[in-house]
């Protein structure tokens, strides 16, 4: 939309992403913020078990910062740290949209495996 | 819970932050290697987009490059990034005055390319608006 409404001929996704200090930091608060306790285990509120494909890539990516988030207290998995980023990326469709298009049409035939997040 | 920090809260923030920056390349050269002075359209920068966030930043000079494809040619000049963070809203009414902004940049300043970084994406303008 904003390509049209600039008349811009090209539009190039940039590489971004919670690997830096401060996107890794605001990505902890999110899942802090997401999970609640209601008695057992801090869940994410409202969530529903679902299948979705993830790259074995994405998932170790995803199980490394579930651990590097965990301290006293706090111990997200990784299926809850997925699905918060994932949430977060929704919020952020429209780039979001155009970036996993040309991902999609570059990954064909990658290997994948199914998770349930939630 | 363990890890939940509100920066705004601690910082004694007015209103709530904004995550989305939108940065504007001011070059410096035309696609001929031609030298231009680049502050008044640094100081039209600065008034739109601080229109659009609320205020703006301009970096020091850059070194920066533009390939052109056409000609073979690498242009090097210094190009100064000016920036905001935008209220959404604002941004949407604007949107037509940084069309205008753009084109005339790229327009009167015989720009081969005009660029924009949104939400980290790169616009390339290369058609210009009469």
């Amino acid at each position: 939309m904003l390509a049209e409404a600039l008349g811009a001929a090209e539009s190039v996704p940039l590489p971004s992403g919670p690997d830096t200090p401060p996107g890794f930091v605001a990505l902890r608060q999110e899942v802090a913020k997401a999970l609640r306790s209601t008695g057992g285990r801090p869940g994410l509120p409202d969530a529903e078990r679902r299948k979705i494909p993830v790259t074995d890539t994405v998932w170790r990516a995803v199980s490394e910062a579930a651990k590097e988030m965990s301290k006293a207290g706090f111990h997200p998995s990784p299926a809850q740290v997925a699905s918060v980023i994932l949430e977060i990326a929704v919020r952020d469709m429209p780039g979001l949209v155009r970036r996993a298009e040309h991902a999609l049409r570059a990954s064909a035939g990658s290997k994948e495996r199914e998770v349930s997040l939630g | 819970m363990a890890g939940e920090i509100d920066f705004g809260d601690v910082l004694g923030a007015a209103e709530e932050g904004s995550a989305e920056r939108l940065t504007l390349y001011i070059p410096s050269q035309d696609r001929n290697g031609v030298a231009f002075d680049p502050g008044p359209w640094i100081e039209d920068a600065l008034k739109l987009l601080s229109s659009i966030g609320g205020g703006a930043t301009a970096m020091p000079p850059a070194d920066g490059a533009w390939l052109d494809l056409e000609r073979q040619t690498l242009v090097r000049e210094k190009v100064v990034l000016v920036y905001t963070f935008i209220d959404p809203e604002r941004l949407e009414e604007k949107l037509s005055e940084l069309r205008r902004y753009l084109h005339r940049l790229g327009r009167e300043t015989g720009q081969g390319e005009v660029v924009c970084e949104f939400q980290g994406v790169l616009f390339k303008i290369r058609d210009y608006d009469q």
